[in-house]
């Protein structure tokens, strides 16, 4: 599949020095299908190509800062990050245009490239972000992670299923938690729209849906669930009973 | 014996009431006049008499000659001032007079009823006490706490309306217990009861007008630093106007810069020059990161702005290094500025516990806006000895610091736990720890 490379820089010269990095990327790589399919300095231009090509494998390298429009990098990364959850983006600006924490959670780009740092490092990265793009876009993808997918506001987030340990429904919110390795999300779901989406979790309690794979051992005394991770959770006495009759193994002595 | 008494009796009536409109002409200078003076001898005089022979009835009536004297008068303070102060002036006298036969009867040893020279002695005695008591003490109230003064800092009406209402409370309480107990009991468990709910009475209006000025002091204060506060914001904001040109400037030239090492590649293969002007650049003009952020000071949101911007400022000041990120046009629903903000200073406070923990303290702050929700982001880097459990973390009692009761989060949680449109999250990560709290919009 034909690897779409769309660059948007407002000057002209450098958008020509990038361009000619990349051309040579491409020439070394004869065995890679990839192509410069856009390059302009109007990010408009990179709106309407969007809108043409909603389907395509995509890499972008995209300036922050656009002087003369009124479109902004972000919001132009922020639409691209909407409709293609899997392009990606390469952001080159100066320094003080950066918003690493506001740019991280939404666009999730694959790199920043500073101009400061001079043109020699403008293209050793360049180089190092195009392959790491086909190594993880173009390469035929040999596994699959499996993932959980659910939703806070209008954004779709996966999350790696075998990282969760258990969700956890709140008394007084329509909001579920999730519980996983060193880290913990809530968002607006049930535990029953969750279980039909992982059958295989395991009801441990009215509010408790864990994941049996990531549980270490269960004490039958203090009615407690022990994850691999060292954390723990509640069981109720009924699902234990039941619990550990289907898995003995993991019942401690 | 008996027809000693009674004259006595009205005379003491009779200097009582005359002593009351003293006062009050004292309290208010404006109403002293002609003929208010002769107004009220003849007014006592008359009381003294109804009194005679309806007891206590002249009780009730004292309170509407106020309105005679009224007529013909111009008076400088507004209507519940001077309902105070007469009011004030009759529980005054009241006061002293019981104090007066108190002293009279129990010191001194003075009964009304065995000589006509010891009920004369007396009633000389009792007059001349009641008066250099309620003298007094009008004289400390005017000269030394300055009443003038003070009535004229009140102009707030609730603390007006308050005192109105405390003082009328406790004159119409101090006027039923005088009419039942003239009825139910002795002269002496009388003056007793007289007394004790005098001394109450004056204890209660000492506490609460002290409370009540005290009050009205600090919301003068605080006017005046919300005053101050909305200057230096005016100042930020325009400092922060001209921080955003310089940086459009920047953007510019910078871009410059480098095309022109780009162009000069192609003809001079030595661009040293050119690179070292980039990185004498890049270290030398650096001076816009103290203020970066624009947009935080367009948030519309008071609260959630100042905590922020105290609690980054607050790690500042112990060194540490923060960096703050704000999106464009954020809109923070009013309805739970007040839980946010709660949140935020708890969350900020533990990040920069948690941050000095560390050799090279960080924080970094981001408010980021999504479609149809908002992300504030608390990111602090921790020891890396801290073990940190996230599910035990927000259970009340839990804490991984010393000397603290492990309530902050907690409260977090309940905050959390209660609001189905706030979402917490938080992470562990390269030493890392990081809080997000998501506000959702109303649907």
């Amino acid at each position: 599949m034909l690897l779409n490379i769309i660059i948007c820089e407002d000057d002209r010269t450098l958008r020509m020095y990038y361009q000619l990095i990349i051309k040579d990327y491409i020439k070394s790589h004869p065995d890679i299908d990839m192509k410069i399919m856009l390059s302009t300095g109007n990010p408009n231009d990179v709106n309407i190509y969007l809108d043409n090509n909603p389907k395509e494998m995509k890499f972008f390298l995209l300036d922050i800062e656009f002087p003369n429009s009124k479109i902004r990098g972000i919001d132009l990364a922020t639409k691209i990050r909407k409709n293609d959850l899997n392009a990606k983006i390469v952001f080159i600006t100066t320094h003080e245009e950066l918003m690493p924490m506001i740019f991280e959670r939404k666009v999730e780009p694959l790199d920043y490239i500073t101009k400061e740092k001079g043109i020699n490092n403008i293209k050793r990265k360049i180089y190092t972000d195009l392959d790491i793009t086909v190594e993880r876009l173009v390469r035929p993808q040999n596994k699959r992670l499996k993932e959980f997918n659910f939703r806070i506001g209008s954004k779709q987030y996966n999350f790696d299923i075998d990282k969760i340990n258990y969700f956890e429904s709140l008394e007084n919110t329509t909001n579920v938690f999730l519980h996983a390795i060193n880290q913990n999300i809530e968002f607006p779901d049930t535990l029953k729209a969750i279980s039909n989406k992982v059958p295989y979790f395991y009801r441990a309690h009215k509010s408790l849906l864990i994941n049996p794979d990531n549980i270490q051992s269960i004490n039958k005394q203090e009615r407690k669930i022990y994850f691999k991770d060292g954390s723990s959770c509640d069981i109720s006495r009924r699902r234990l009973v039941d619990f550990s009759r289907e898995h003995p193994d993991l019942i401690e002595r | 014996m008996e027809q000693f008494i009674i004259p006595s009796w009205l005379v003491l009536d009779f200097s009582n009431t005359l002593l009351m409109y003293i006062s009050i002409f004292l309290l208010i200078p404006n109403l002293y006049s002609k003929r208010n003076v002769i107004l009220s001898f003849s007014l006592s005089l008359l009381f003294t008499f109804i009194d005679f022979y309806f007891p206590n009835a002249s009780l009730l009536l004292t309170f509407f000659t106020y309105l005679l004297f009224l007529k013909h008068s111009k008076l400088n303070i507004n209507l519940p001032i001077q309902i105070i102060l007469f009011l004030v002036s009759f529980l005054l006298t009241s006061l002293t007079q019981g104090i007066a036969s108190y002293f009279v009867i129990k010191v001194f040893n003075l009964g009304f009823s065995v000589y006509s020279f010891t009920t004369l002695l007396g009633t000389i005695l009792l007059t001349l006490i009641n008066y250099t008591l309620t003298l007094l003490i009008i004289i400390i109230l005017k000269f030394i706490l300055h009443l003038d003064t003070i009535q004229n800092i009140i102009h707030n009406k609730t603390v007006t309306k308050m005192a109105l209402l405390s003082t009328i409370v406790i004159t119409v309480s101090y006027a039923s217990l005088i009419l039942m107990s003239r009825h139910e009991f002795n002269q002496l468990t009388y003056l007793k009861t007289t007394l004790l709910v005098s001394l109450m009475s004056t204890i209660f209006i000492v506490i609460g007008s002290i409370m009540l000025v005290m009050g009205y002091m600090k919301e003068v204060r605080s006017k005046y630093e919300i005053r101050h506060l909305k200057e230096r914001n005016l100042y930020i904001e325009e400092l922060e106007r001209k921080n955003t040109e310089l940086r459009r400037f920047k953007h510019d030239y910078k871009n410059l810069l480098t095309s022109l090492s780009v162009s000069l590649r192609s003809n001079n293969s030595n661009n040293d020059s050119i690179q070292r002007l980039l990185d004498y650049a890049d270290s030398n003009v650096d001076m816009t990161s103290t203020v970066e952020n624009a947009n935080l000071y367009h948030l519309n949101d008071d609260l959630v702005k100042g905590i922020i911007i105290t609690k980054l400022v607050a790690a500042k000041n112990k060194h540490i290094e923060t960096n703050f990120e704000v999106d464009q046009s954020i809109l923070i629903p009013k309805a739970l500025s007040v839980e946010i903000t709660r949140i935020l200073g708890i969350l900020f406070d533990n990040a920069i516990e948690a941050s000095l923990l560390t050799n090279n303290p960080e924080i970094s702050f981001a408010l980021v806006v999504f479609d149809g929700y908002l992300e504030f982001i608390i990111k602090n880097n921790i020891a890396s000895s801290e073990k940190i459990n996230l599910d035990q973390i927000y259970q009340t009692g839990y804490t991984s610091k010393k000397d603290h009761n492990g309530l902050g989060l907690s409260t977090v949680n309940k905050i959390i736990h209660s609001n189905s449109n706030l979402l917490l999250q938080n992470k562990v990560k390269d030493g890392y720890f990081s809080t997000i709290l998501t506000v959702l919009e109303d649907k």
